[in-house]
């Protein structure tokens, strides 16, 4: 490039106050490959712009350098007003001369000094710059849902309601997810079913979603707005179509097993509804559970399907599908109960878990809303609520906080003190954090008008004694033991990331986090993106959250899936990273080092880039131990000539 | 036409170079049928003096074995490159210092008083011995590679050079069919495209030397922790260290796109280390494996310190 | 204010800037009007974790007494992880800097958030003293010769 121009502005006083901008002009025009200089008041406002323009027209050049602010402040114009003057963009470089040179600096001629090196680097900079194109990408206009619970449903919804077609795909036989099972919900006390069940209906009924439940997503390739994707649908051995929820299939069923659903508290049948407003709502064969897929050996439930709903003959299906984003919901697992040994978990079956507690205050749990303990159906007159189980512990347990389980313990206390009111709660807490709209009010409002005992320590042991279970704990408030005899002990058990995060990570190409929950791309700036461009994350497959925040997620996730499937083309930077072929040997080590997984090495043995994937972070180039990766307009040869100009003498 | 007439001067190197060109096997016959070795002071008697009465650009090509670490290694680069057509820099030594350019580490002092003890020791320049003045070659400061005291035509990289790349020069030679000034002699990919050891792109979470463990033959050595220059290397040679349980040590220096040998190796090997996690709790253990390569210049830099950026120690703090 | 390592030398430093944290920290610093030396020059690059070894040498080679990293804090980088290859970079680099005799303190690496003009103008104005008190680096006076 011989014909640069360099531009710079006074900002008024700002930068001419202390940097001489006629000097840096004139110094610069002595520069090599530099044709025309000038320096103006404001070179951002109309008149600027337009000097630019015509300079850049008159004296023909191929590079242009405004030495003004940030970057980050006018990028964008100038390189918009080269554009206009039939510049390629690419070759308009800023020169920041005022937040990192006039404005924090006094000395005249020393500032002078600077802005004259930093301007010349930025000559260099676009002495190797090539001209660019931004990248111009088609994309399928379908969005993949993964994952039926309240995230996924509002992620579905929003997206359906914008006017694109939805794959939403559960694993369980129902939608609904780990919301169906709560009874009420904090801190309004809403009936957790009655909010839920409306939206799964919409689902069932919304023309734009395809809802596929008891299925899985196998196969995912592609990149950011033409993801290819692979589900498996399992065989469920009933026609939903047929199915009428007779139950008489039920009735006769021979075999039992735990009911997920109940959380184990009650027995289902191999053939099985999870509840009564399962969506969709039919039957669901549990091959696993049947006494044998095999008219030969059971046949119960067929004889008696009137509308011969069951087809033992059922195989699993296989959809393929071209979706343009894909939203991650796949929710969150419990820390296993029998884990937390300490707390009697899994030995005594007295001691639950929070969301059995849901099931047995729940209206439609297995005792229709009485709180009835597991051992002997009594109603426990003492419940002791122990929260953080399982979390807060790094040497045990999981290290985190699971955000919610403060809230819950809050409200269980509170609606068992409603079923029982002669029933007394005490709650164990390391800390009570209740940070979210109402939610301090509400714990307040459990502890002191709901008679709720709120001890301030850490249960110890709990241990079975007759009928009854004992827990040793210290009150660390009064500095004192305390040893209590419950009929029933509640944990607030940690969340877990759910167990398929590990399986899907690797299908998607998506990162998780070192305790398994899908990574996001930024914490603070973008948490419903995953590293990967064209994947979002909802709920509390990302981490522990409540429902207002899941469900924000959710619409969250939805806009940027929405966001991307109405563009008509996708754009994005050119400013990516260029493989040298004839040098790359193929080693491999850019591929790991991209944290997009944008590289891969070729069936030619050669360093491939996904340009549409690269973020142009540059890992791959300070990795490549050939020279063959190069970000664009950002290569080693050019930092070179800038480090030479930036500590030239003189 | 007559015979092509070849020149083969040894500088400071270990004589491995001179033997390579042996390795040629059957085809030195054609070497010898059609050209003549003129100045060879390790194969026939040929005098400096015989050298200095050649015509300029007499010897059609040179190949320049060893590192500049004398005066004498100096002078004659000067005078080879006057009488060569075509001057090649043979081996890691001469077109990077090599081996020998590891001595750039110690100063000229500090070697002297390694080998020699006392000052009244050391060799001095001009001596008397029994009355006849002697004059020995001053010993530099620094080891350089020949590039650096005279223009280059070609390189024949390796240490010593492998059978195949001096083999593909002679062919050219005798074809009168020698490449653009500036050709090196190997592949222009790395080592990688030629190892048929596969690797997993996995990362490394410790680093071993060659013997303390048995590499498993057709998994990457980087995988297995042994730090393997492969990457950083041109390839040409067919990986013979790798494909002999060995790590390459990187003697046929960069790629063309890459100024400093031992700097790239450094980022790739310090992007590759760690425990598969990123993040900020793995410092501790990131710094342990790193605190396991024992000599980061001489591992990174074996073959190429005197050309690298460095060049050799910096005389601001020793010790 | 005391200048207790005023001996007149005015130190070169190339400070690499990591354009979403630190770059910005450093434009935070401008708008907020904090001086600091003017010895260093400023570069921003996308990630830190592009800032490699070869410039590194490179600016030292070019005449540098110091070069200044700066990257996003652990667990903020914009690229995911950028930082943490430059942080195993830096370890090595620095090793390899003292095996060769330069004080390895003359490459510094720090953790800059765009919020972080202060830390910015502190990092800066420590740094620069830290290198005046070194005097020219080995590798500048080569350079004189």
């Amino acid at each position: 490039m011989s014909r640069i121009g360099v531009f710079v502005c006074h900002c008024g006083m700002n930068i001419e106050r202390t940097v001489d901008t006629q000097a840096v002009a004139a110094t610069l025009s002595e520069h090599s490959g530099v044709v025309y200089t000038t320096d103006y008041n404001y070179l951002c406002a109309d008149p600027g712009q337009r000097l630019i323009k015509d300079a850049i027209v008159e004296h023909k050049l191929d590079g242009v350098i405004v030495a003004a602010c940030s970057p980050t402040m006018h990028e964008p114009t100038f390189r918009r007003v080269a554009e206009e003057a039939g510049l390629n963009p690419y070759l308009c470089e800023i020169a920041n001369i005022r937040e990192h040179c006039s404005w924090v600096h006094k000395d005249r001629d020393r500032a002078t000094q600077k802005a004259i090196r930093i301007v010349k680097t930025l000559v260099e900079k676009v002495r190797g710059n090539q001209p660019l194109e931004p990248l111009r990408i088609d994309h399928a206009d379908k969005c993949l849902v993964i994952g039926g619970g309240i995230a996924g449903i509002q992620a579905a919804l929003d997206v359906a309601e914008s006017g694109f077609e939805v794959i939403l795909v559960e694993k369980e036989p129902s939608i609904g997810g780990h919301m169906a099972q709560l009874s009420e919900t904090f801190p309004t006390l809403d009936c957790s079913q009655c909010i839920l069940t409306p939206k799964m209906v919409e689902v069932s009924r919304h023309p734009n979603i395809r809802l596929l439940t008891y299925s899985e997503v196998v196969e995912v390739s592609g990149y950011i707005g033409n993801y290819e994707v692979k589900i498996r649908k399992n065989p469920t051995y009933v026609d939903p179509d047929k199915c009428n929820l007779c139950g008489d299939c039920e009735k006769v069923c021979p075999k039992s097993v735990g009911s997920e659903f109940e959380r184990g508290l009650i027995d289902r049948k191999a053939i099985y509804i999870p509840f009564e407003q399962a969506i969709p709502s039919s039957y669901t064969l549990d091959e696993e559970a049947c006494l044998g897929l095999h008219p030969l050996r059971c046949n119960e439930c067929a004889k008696v399907c009137e509308p011969n709903a069951i087809d033992y003959d059922m195989r699993p299906e296989y959809i393929e599908e071209s979706v343009g984003a894909i939203i991650v919901a796949t929710g969150y697992s419990l820390y296993p109960i029998s884990s937390l040994g300490e707390y009697g978990g899994g030995q005594i079956p007295d001691v639950i878990d929070g969301l059995q507690f849901e099931r047995l205050l729940s209206a439609s749990g297995p005792t229709n809303g009485e709180v009835r303990r597991p051992s002997d159906g009594k109603i426990p007159k003492k419940v002791v609520f122990i929260q953080c189980a399982g979390s807060r512990d790094p040497e045990q347990h999981n290290a985190y906080c699971s955000k919610i389980c403060c809230m819950y313990t809050a409200k269980h206390a509170l609606l068992y003190r409603h079923a029982v009111p002669d029933g007394e709660a005490v709650v164990f807490y390391i800390d009570v954090r209740a940070g979210g709209k109402g939610y301090e009010e509400f714990t307040q409002h459990a502890i002191e008008e709901e008679r709720i005992l709120y001890l301030r320590g850490k249960v110890s042991k709990v241990y079975r004694q007759d009928d009854r279970v004992v827990v040793w704990g210290v009150d660390t408030l009064s500095s004192r033991r305390v040893e209590l005899e419950a009929d029933l002990v509640v944990l607030a058990i940690s969340m877990n990331p759910h167990p398929s995060n590990l399986a899907l990570s690797k299908v998607l190409k998506i990162s998780c986090g070192a305790e398994g929950f899908f990574k996001e791309a930024h914490p603070k700036l973008r948490p419903v993106e995953s590293l990967t461009a064209g994947i979002f994350l909802a709920g509390a497959a990302q981490g522990p959250k409540d429902i207002p925040e899941v469900v924000s997620q959710g619409s969250a996730a939805a806009v940027k899936a929405v966001a991307l499937l109405t563009k008509d083309k996708l754009v994005h930077s050119p400013e990516v990273v260029d493989i040298d072929e004839l040098v790359c040997g193929g080693c491999g080590i850019c591929v790991d080092m991209c944290p997009y997984n944008a590289l891969a090495v070729n069936g030619a043995g050669v360093a491939e880039v996904n340009e549409v994937l690269c973020e142009g972070c540059g890992s791959c180039v300070s990795a490549c131990p050939t020279g063959a990766a190069q970000l664009k307009n950002m290569t080693d040869w050019q930092f070179i000539e800038m480090i030479g100009v930036a500590l030239q003498d003189g | 036409m007559g015979k092509i007439k070849v020149g083969i001067y040894w500088a400071a190197s270990c004589g491995g170079c001179d033997v390579s060109l042996l390795e040629i096997d059957e085809q030195i016959l054609d070497v010898a049928a059609k050209a003549d070795f003129v100045f060879w002071p390790c194969a026939t008697d040929t005098k400096y003096s015989d050298l200095r009465a050649y015509q300029d650009g007499s010897i059609d090509v040179v190949l320049f074995n060893g590192a500049i670490r004398t005066q004498e290694n100096h002078d004659l680069a000067r005078l080879l490159r006057d009488k060569a057509k075509h001057l090649v820099a043979y081996g890691s030594c001469a077109q990077m210092g090599g081996v020998i350019g590891l001595a750039n580490l110690s100063s000229r002092k500090e070697i002297f008083t390694t080998l020699f003890g006392e000052k009244s020791l050391w060799p001095q320049e001009e001596s008397n011995q029994d009355g006849y003045p002697l004059h020995l070659p001053a010993f530099l400061e620094r080891v350089l590679p020949l590039v650096d005291v005279v223009d280059v035509d070609y390189v024949i990289p390796g240490c010593p050079p492998p059978k195949e790349m001096v083999s593909k020069f002679f062919e050219a030679l005798l074809e009168g069919k020698l490449p653009e000034i500036g050709a090196v002699f190997a592949a222009e990919k790395n080592l990688c495209d030629e190892c048929p050891r596969e690797r997993k792109e996995e990362r490394i979470t410790r680093i071993v030397r060659p013997h303390e463990i048995e590499p498993k033959q057709d998994s990457c050595l980087l995988d297995q922790g042994i730090i393997c220059m492969g990457p950083a290397t041109r390839g040409g040679c067919g990986a013979v260290c790798p494909l002999a349980n060995m790590p390459c040590t990187g003697c046929a220096g960069p790629t063309a796109n890459i100024t400093d040998q031992g700097a790239t190796m450094l980022n790739a090997i310090a992007s590759l280390i760690g425990t598969g996690l990123e993040g900020e709790e793995e410092l501790e253990a990131e710094e342990a494996i790193l605190a396991e390569i024992d000599d980061v210049i001489g591992t990174f830099y074996r073959f190429s310190l005197a050309a690298s950026i460095f060049k050799g120690a910096q005389r601001e703090q020793r010790g | 204010m005391a200048k207790p390592n005023d001996n007149g030398f005015e130190p070169k430093i190339v400070a690499f800037l990591c354009r979403w944290c630190s770059y910005a920290g450093a434009d935070l610093a401008g708008v907020s009007r904090m001086t600091y030396p003017d010895n260093i020059i400023p570069m921003r690059v996308n990630c830190s974790g592009r800032v490699d070894a070869g410039m590194v040498m490179a600016a030292f080679e070019r005449g540098a007494d110091g070069v200044l990293i700066g990257g996003c804090h652990p667990g903020d980088c914009h690229y995911v992880n950028g930082n943490y290859k430059t942080r195993r970079r830096v370890i090595l680099l620095k090793r390899a800097l003292a095996e060769v005799g330069i004080k390895p303190q003359r490459l510094h690496l720090e953790w800059i958030s765009a919020s972080e003009g202060v830390k910015f103008q502190r990092t800066v104005t420590e740094f620069t003293r830290l290198i005046k008190g070194f005097g020219p680096s080995p590798m500048s006076e080569d350079g004189k010769n």
